[in-house]
């Protein structure tokens, strides 16, 4: 990209602000008058209502993860998307993101990366709960993933690890915003490339509890389960 | 322990080093003369950590993040502020350090040697051969190419 003589090229030093205050003004304005007249409006309903002596609820603004596939692989979730639901539970932004669930080491076993933050000691994978089995593979019956108190999206197996082989988990998801038309694919297979070829790039968390049950009568719980995504954008 | 070594320890930093130079885990146990569970854990933690550090300067300088790779100490951005592309890269020499794409004047910059040799250390710790007798924006061109894989 090229303006006049000079290149566009990366630097340390910002570049000027862009002068958008009259833009901003504008703006403001606009939304402020929206907000007025949408103010002005719910509150005549709601006194209305309530003078007819009629029981009136107002929907209260929150929103929902929505981690929709873009369907042409590599097998990552990607375009997280804040959406509207009415049960008030309020997810930050900064608290989605992504994390991976693949195992980017091909000489260990399925391990999936969880974490209670980022704090020193606190991280924990699978991979121990493997190990006292020594070299027997575990059936995943199901992965349930929760948030909150109930269950986000339940991931039906079987799904075969196998125990000190090469292992890459990727993880479908589509459309989890609808909760009763949840879609999920677990799939897992083995892998020959180097480390660099399967890295994953995610732009932050969204963290669930997540329990993993398996034939073997083990049941792995973690407070804090990530999903990875490639590309991540939210909008309100 | 501090942002700008992306909270590491000098252990963890030694190990994300190695793993970044592209040594495998039982390369850097043998080399350490630690378990390779020991390199695993302290990987993990590393790319953790660098994770952490990487968001939270994007948080902090407003950047809206595309893209993060701890492996490789990078993460992609856009400022709604500057209304730019903009870099944010960790390394061993440098620790965090934010890169703005716009036109920059090299030539009139009186932060042109201490940019130079920031991109320097930066492909040299990367194992990147650029030439060094280009200006630091041209530089960086390449060397942020080359780091991104040309996501940038």
């Amino acid at each position: 990209m090229s303006i006049g003589r000079n290149f566009w090229r990366w630097c340390r030093i910002p570049p000027e602000p862009p002068n958008n205050r009259h833009r901003k003004l504008l703006v403001g304005s606009i939304v402020f008058t929206i907000l007025s007249v949408g103010i002005l409006t719910s509150l005549t309903v709601f006194y209305s209502g309530l003078m007819l002596g009629q029981t009136s609820t107002m929907a209260l603004p929150s929103t929902i993860l929505s981690v929709v596939n873009s369907g042409d692989g590599p097998l990552y979730i990607k375009n997280a998307t804040f959406l509207a639901e009415n049960d008030n539970s309020i997810v930050q932004e900064n608290e989605l993101g992504m994390r991976k669930i693949i195992q980017d080491e091909p000489s260990n076993v399925l391990g999936f990366w969880v974490t209670s933050g980022y704090r020193v000691g606190d991280s924990g994978n699978i991979n121990a709960t493997i190990a006292n089995l020594g070299d027997k593979d575990l059936t995943v019956t199901s992965i349930e993933i929760y948030r909150g108190n109930y269950l986000f999206a339940s991931l039906d197996g079987p799904f075969i690890l196998t125990a000190r082989t090469a292992g890459i988990v990727n993880l479908q998801v589509y459309n989890l915003t609808e909760l009763s038309k949840v879609e999920a694919q677990l799939i897992t297979q083995s892998h020959n490339q180097q480390v660099e070829d399967n890295v994953t790039t995610f732009a932050g968390r969204v963290m669930y509890t997540a329990i993993v049950k398996t034939s073997e009568g083990i049941t792995a719980s973690f407070d804090k389960f990530l999903f990875l995504t490639d590309y991540f954008s939210c909008a309100s | 322990m501090s942002l700008s070594i992306g909270y590491l320890t000098p252990k963890q930093l030694q190990i994300w080093e190695y793993k970044r130079a592209g040594l495998q885990e039982a390369s850097i146990a043998r080399e350490l003369q630690v378990s390779r569970q020991t390199i695993h854990k302290a990987l993990g933690i590393a790319h953790l950590k660098i994770a952490e550090s990487l968001e939270e300067t994007a948080r902090i300088n407003k950047i809206k993040i595309q893209t993060v790779n701890p492996m490789k100490g990078y993460l992609l951005g856009y400022s709604p502020h500057f209304k730019t592309k903009t870099l944010i890269t960790f390394s061993t020499k440098n620790g965090i350090q934010v890169w703005y794409k716009h036109e920059g004047d090299c030539k009139n910059c009186d932060q042109l040697q201490e940019c130079k040799e920031a991109l320097i250390a930066e492909a040299k710790e990367r194992n990147l051969n650029v030439a060094e007798d280009c200006l630091p924006s041209e530089y960086a061109e390449k060397l942020f190419e080359a780091i991104t894989g040309g996501r940038e």
